[in-house]
């Protein structure tokens, strides 16, 4: 049964009867594998007064977001300080692409959220049997976003296995938004190594946030 | 004796062509198979017939002969000593239940009896001279679809497959356990009773009234958690008005368990059961719950799929009836469930003879989220991989189909679907 108060489109639906509703169907089947934590599967409005040109130019990416994952295009948002928004338009954008093609989906997986420090504990965990799928999808997705790379510094297994799957992505012309805090091309260099830093920095197009930390506020 | 003149000839002429040519086996040299393998791996390891001083000092008893009989002469003959060999235990054996049980000595008689059969007669159909024949079929097939294929209920399935021919089908539906398969058989014969037509259901494992409210849900959406467990979401008056309107059909949905056939579900009680009930259609939930009347001491679970597989063919061929049957598939079948697909023909459980002999496989998997994938893995008439998505409420038995931009139906159909689906929603503002 269809739990109305669930649905991404509650407020903007016109349609009464719930019941087999397709679009509801396809949009929880990509918002319960995108792994986007549930708290942020639901669209919000984000303030746009300390960023305003910045904001501006994701909405313009966020408009076309079907044409940016066809191109196999590249985002690198970044910004020194945190909490200025960089993950919740990484996710908004994510959000978009799902809204603009749930119908004709059938099913498939089609975007990936990965919070990074996190991903790269579960890759040592050798015991479980579902991680070669899920690096698989990885791979295989239209779209990746890779939350806080390079937060910490990485050892050359971590570095490696990164490595394999955003190479295999830029390889196959997929799209990426990466998120972080490093906010020079050597910084990022010394964090993952020069390869990793050439795909990320230099196949991107960076974005810099200058807004405050609005969860201090 | 035809045995000896046989080798004999070949000694005599170097030739053993009469044994390719007539597919002669070590079966057919009954107390002479030592000296058939003799020569057999003689030509093998050197490439040649031994001569005679050869076959004599390994065999110094026998006394080889002159032959000047024809090949036809001598295999026909050799043939008719492999019947009579063959024929001798299976009348032994059916004299002895004679004596216990007439009709287990009947049934096993009627079965045995096929495999005895003269194989020197054979025929076939010369499809130039016969062309009209042909002409003809195609023009009925045409003009009367509907005493040629049965729709499924699943449209889009039947844009793929053409739905289920009304002979030599055999239809199999295969995955993992608890995915689904009896629903979607019970779907099909749902529909096809639906559409005026009588269907027979095997179920080896749900009792007639578990089937019977199963066939209400799919039939007219009815909760099937209600009818199962007496709950109050369904108002008995509403349920006993459509129970009294179902009287109003006469065609029949016949539901049998293994108890109804003594626990043996035979080729031969299948058509007595057919005749019976006059059914244009049989499912069997489970062909595992079969019995092999072909079964031979020593046959193994694979065996026994394969020859039952096989005469649920010929039972279909025969009395044009098609044939619905599920099938499990095996562990590799579990490894494709983290994938994106359905278990491969190679899962199919216990037997590769099921798929070989199916006319039609298709490949089920369903999601944890409630979807249910199809696949079409194997048609004879038609591609394979169609792949369909149904959202699956299984409680009101709602397959709702989700059309997909990578489905195997035509380009232009898929983008109307979709086209249509998204234009379903015109949403009063923007929500992402």
């Amino acid at each position: 049964m269809i739990n109305r108060n669930e649905c991404w489109y509650n407020k903007a639906c016109t349609i009464t009867d719930c019941t087999g509703c397709i679009r509801y169907y396809e949009m929880k089947y990509l918002m319960e594998h995108s792994g986007i934590p549930k708290r942020q599967q639901y669209p919000i409005k984000l303030d746009s007064s300390y960023d305003e040109a910045t904001f501006e130019f994701l909405d313009s990416i966020r408009r076309d977001i079907v044409n940016f994952v066809d191109c196999g295009e590249s985002l690198y948002l970044f910004s020194e300080t945190t909490g200025n928004g960089k993950t919740s338009w990484a996710i908004k954008l994510m959000l978009k692409y799902f809204d603009q093609i749930w119908a004709g989906n059938g099913f498939r997986i089609r975007g990936k959220f990965v919070y990074v420090p996190l991903f790269l504990d579960s890759i040592k965990d050798f015991n479980n049997p579902l991680l070669r799928t899920e690096k698989d999808i990885l791979s295989k997705v239209d779209l990746v976003v890779w939350d806080d790379i390079a937060s910490t510094k990485l050892s050359d297994y971590d570095r490696g296995q990164l490595l394999s799957i955003i190479d295999q992505r830029v390889l196959d012309n997929k799209a990426n938004i990466y998120t972080g805090n490093i906010t020079t091309r050597s910084t990022m260099e010394n964090i993952l190594g020069s390869r990793l830093t050439s795909r990320i920095w230099n196949m991107s197009t960076l974005v810099k946030f200058s807004g405050k930390d609005r969860r201090a506020e | 004796m035809i045995a000896l003149q046989i080798l004999s000839k070949i000694l005599d002429t170097h030739d053993d062509s009469i044994i390719d040519n007539n597919s002669l086996t070590i079966d057919y040299f009954k107390g002479y198979e030592e000296p058939y393998s003799f020569i057999q791996e003689h030509k093998h390891q050197y490439g040649n017939i031994p001569d005679k001083a050869t076959f004599l000092s390994k065999f110094p008893d026998i006394e080889l002969v002159d032959v000047t009989e024809s090949d036809k002469y001598l295999v026909d003959g050799i043939r008719e000593e492999y019947l009579f060999h063959q024929a001798v235990p299976i009348m032994n054996h059916v004299a002895e239940l004679l004596n216990t049980d007439a009709n287990a000595a009947a049934e096993y008689m009627i079965h045995a009896i096929r495999d005895l059969r003269p194989n020197y007669t054979v025929g076939g159909q010369d499809i130039i001279a016969d062309a009209r024949s042909r002409y003809d079929q195609f023009v009925e097939r045409k003009t009367k679809q509907e005493d040629w294929f049965f729709t499924t209920g699943f449209e889009e399935l039947d844009d793929l497959i053409h739905g289920i021919q009304r002979e030599e089908e055999l239809f199999v539906i295969f995955a993992r356990t608890n995915q689904g398969k009896s629903w979607v058989l019970e779907k099909i014969c749902t529909h096809v009773w639906e559409i005026g037509f009588n269907v027979g259901y095997i179920s080896p494992e749900m009792g007639a009234n578990s089937v019977g409210y199963r066939f209400d849900t799919l039939h007219q959406n009815f909760s099937n958690k209600a009818l199962m467990w007496g709950k109050d979401d369904i108002r008995e008056k509403e349920y006993a008005k459509y129970i009294d309107s179902l009287s109003d059909n006469k065609n029949r949905f016949v539901v049998s368990t293994p108890i109804d056939f003594d626990k043996k579900i035979t080729i031969s009680k299948l058509k007595q059961w057919i005749d019976k009930y006059k059914l244009d259609l049989i499912a069997i939930d489970g062909i595992t719950y079969m019995t092999d009347e072909r079964y031979k001491r020593g046959d193994n679970k694979t065996t026994t799929l394969t020859n039952i597989s096989e005469d649920l063919m010929e039972l279909s061929i025969e009395l044009r009836v098609p044939v619905l049957v599920v099938v499990q598939s095996n562990r590799t079948g579990v490894a494709q469930d983290d994938s994106d697909g359905t278990p491969d023909l190679e899962s199919i459980r216990d037997s590769d003879g099921i798929a070989h002999n199916a006319s039609k496989v298709l490949s089920l998997r369903q999601t944890k989220d409630g979807i249910l994938k199809m696949e079409v893995k194997k048609q004879r008439f038609g591609a394979v991989g169609g792949k369909l998505n149904y959202q699956w409420e299984i409680d009101t038995g709602a397959f709702i189909f989700v059309p997909a931009n990578d489905d195997a139906e035509p380009r232009e159909r898929t983008e109307r679907k979709v086209r249509a689906v998204r234009h379903k929603y015109s949403d009063a503002e923007e929500s992402f």
